[in-house]
């Protein structure tokens, strides 16, 4: 019994204490919940700070000296930021209360100077100025969209073209607009999710992703790669086999439509084979192959002339022939050669009027038979 | 008894008088008080201690100290009139000796590097808190510091691994997702969520070391559909091993161009990584962000003189 009355009055007297801590604990103003502030629990105590309080007046002195020590240096936001807390800390405080307006007016009064200076720097395109400014504006009004906008993108090195869309574009026709070739629609189209049908609406501004960078390395590397099989083709050329360098160097144009040796190989070789064919009376042949090159190049509009003197006569040789063909009453023999003639000639109406005669005589005569 | 009635009371008392307001809480510390328990606390964010130590401008807290939380950001971008801040992202490449042609930073070295980093007070922040501080969305440590590590070989998780998890640093792992798993000293896939609850986040590199090169195409159209895999294929891989997709690139050799950057940003991706040697301010781009390749021999002279944190270049 003694024993459990002694076990009972350690109890009490290790519990009292306890019961005590828990109270006092319980009074203390945190002001804050266990899981934390909410927005609307803050905006409540703000209205009403929890009881009972704290001597929140202690709190003023080294918030005060820093926020000086701020507007000091022309910190002027963070400075403002102090002197706000010193007057919420200490509400009748005189200075706060006359530092937090006129800190307020000065921070607002020169983040609006520098914005305006920035903008008239980047209308003016002096965009190292209009930079500088734009990030001086965040500096005193960090919430400033605009500014944070220009300096972060529009001042920045850009990944996207912006196009602003016309009455009457088409993506093929954006695409030439802004790449000198209609054939990256599909890129216009997957990076603004459009449909590849149809135009895009009017007034609606475009990302356009930049190409040059890309497009001068492909060809640059294009350009490394054909240089052996140019070599192969100026070999070819100096071969005097003409059509294989032709065939070569217009492989590569193929790739590299610029590609200005590829071009002078071509155009050197389509002259000399058409020339060669010229001389082996392969008029229709050389004459295609020379309309190809350069008019300015050597004397190649002295050599067509001569290829297409060279087709009239050979054609009126070939009319001669059928002549005689059709007075010897060699009917296909005369139809072959009148054909030959127009092949060189399509123009010579005598040879059709032959060919209709002769044809229509052939028929006559299968049918008598 | 006593131990009982200690550990009941022990957190009341530990408990900080406060008083909040919107923008801020005034806060008296108690016995037992950290600033980590009071960033818990009141930032809902035991790693943000910094907002406090820096706001009041401490390194820790005693009892009865009155100190002031703000409850939003002070400073976006260490920006004031005069200065704004950078932020040096650390890049390491390979920690055994074995690997011809990297970047190797013994075991040793890299430990100096990290416990210097601490001695000093830089702040190795995550890829995300870094993010929202490229964006003008969150404030960091003054000394923030983002580690990075291009590597999926075991060596990282056997030798560097351990020092970051022992200092509490976080850091950013880039991987080929298709090395993960293949044997040999590559990572596995466990031992990257291992990591990854540890602080250690896992981002990606291109499917291929040639991802984002031009070798072997020959026209845009055919560049701009291996992009699109190359970037797609470890974004997915990642979302599918860890629950959430790769967010940030790491371009091999640190190169990339305007189209590899807007197909990465089109597939979801928020920044990419290049090995262009400086530190970061805000207003840079995200998709180029500059990271300086740790130095293999430590010299603490050199190193600091890699570690930047604030710069007035552009406000001259």
């Amino acid at each position: 019994m003694t024993r459990t009355l002694r076990y009972h009055a350690w109890s009490l007297l290790l519990w009292l204490p306890l019961v005590g801590l828990m109270a006092c604990a319980e009074a203390q103003p945190t002001g804050v919940g266990p899981e934390g502030p909410t927005p609307s629990a803050a905006s409540k105590q703000a209205a009403s700070p929890v009881k009972p309080k704290l001597k929140l007046a202690e709190w003023a002195p080294t918030v005060r000296e820093r926020a000086r020590a701020l507007e000091a240096a022309g910190e002027l936001h963070p400075a403002l930021m102090r002197w706000r807390i010193v007057n919420q800390l200490v509400p009748g405080d005189a200075e706060a209360k006359q530092k937090v307006e006129a800190l307020r007016l000065r921070v607002e009064s020169v983040a609006r100077q520098h914005f305006d200076s920035a903008t008239a720097f980047h209308q003016k395109e002096d965009m190292r100025q209009a930079f500088k400014e734009y990030l001086l504006t965040l500096s005193y009004d960090p919430a400033n969209r605009q500014a944070f906008e220009a300096v972060k993108f529009e001042l920045n090195s850009k990944e996207f073209i912006i196009h602003d869309v016309k009455v009457g574009d088409t993506l093929a026709k954006i695409s030439q607009d802004e790449y000198n070739d209609p054939d990256f629609d599909y890129l216009i189209s997957y990076f603004n999710d459009l449909p590849e049908e149809g135009p895009p609406t009017p007034g609606a501004k475009l990302q356009l992703p930049v190409l040059i960078i890309v497009q001068r390395r492909l060809a640059a590397r294009a350009e490394a790669k054909v240089g052996s099989r140019l070599a192969e083709a100026q070999a070819r050329f100096n071969a005097k086999d003409y059509a294989e360098a032709i065939s070569i160097a217009e492989r590569i144009l193929s790739q590299l439509p610029n590609h200005a040796e590829a071009k002078q190989v071509l155009n050197a070789s389509l002259y000399e084979r058409g020339k060669r064919l010229g001389g082996e009376k392969h008029f229709v042949e050389a004459l295609s192959l020379l309309n190809r090159v350069d008019p300015s190049y050597k004397d190649t509009r002295t050599l067509i002339q001569g290829v297409r003197r060279g087709m009239r006569e050979q054609a009126e040789y070939h009319y001669a022939s059928g002549v005689k063909s059709y007075t010897n009453q060699d009917l296909d023999g005369a139809i072959k050669e009148w054909e030959e003639t127009l092949s060189l000639n399509p123009d010579h109406a005598k040879a059709k009027e032959g060919i209709d005669q002769a044809k229509g005589l052939r028929a006559r005569l299968e049918r008598l038979r | 008894m006593l131990l009982v009635v200690w550990a009941l009371t022990a957190p009341m008392l530990a408990r900080a008088q406060a008083q909040q307001f919107p923008e801020f809480v005034a806060v008296e510390v108690q016995r037992g008080d950290t600033l980590s328990s009071l960033a818990e606390k009141y930032l809902h964010d035991a790693s943000k201690g910094w907002v406090i130590a820096e706001f009041n401008r401490l390194e820790s807290v005693q009892p009865g100290q009155k100190l002031i939380i703000p409850l939003q950001p002070v400073l976006l971008g260490g920006l004031t009139p005069n200065q704004y801040q950078t932020v040096p992202v650390l890049l390491y490449d390979a920690f055994a000796a074995t690997f011809h042609g990297r970047t190797v930073v013994p075991p040793d070295v890299f430990r100096s590097q990290m416990t210097y980093l601490r001695d000093q007070g830089f702040r190795p922040i995550t890829i995300e808190q870094f993010i929202d501080f490229m964006n003008f969305r969150a404030q960091i440590p003054q000394k923030a510091v983002l580690i990075t590590v291009d590597s999926a070989e075991r060596d990282f998780y056997e030798t560097a691994y351990p020092v970051l998890k022992e200092l509490g640093f976080p850091a950013t792992l880039f991987v080929y997702t298709e090395q993960i798993g293949t044997g040999g000293n590559a990572l596995t896939w466990p031992q990257v969520k291992e990591m990854a609850a540890n602080g250690i986040g896992c981002q990606c590199h291109p499917r291929t070391k040639e991802g984002i090169e031009l070798t072997g195409v020959a026209s845009i159209e055919e560049y701009f559909k291996r992009l699109q895999e190359e970037l797609n294929v470890p974004r997915e891989t990642l979302r599918r091993e860890l629950g959430k997709p790769c967010e940030f690139l790491a371009y091999p050799a640190g190169d990339t161009n305007h189209l590899a950057i807007a197909t990465a940003r089109k597939l979801g991706y928020k920044g990419g990584f290049t090995q262009r040697q400086a530190t970061n301010a805000f207003f840079y781009n995200d998709f180029r962000i500059f990271r300086t390749t740790a130095p293999a021999e430590f010299d603490p002279e050199k190193f600091r003189a890699l570690l930047s944190t604030s710069a007035n270049r552009v406000l001259q």
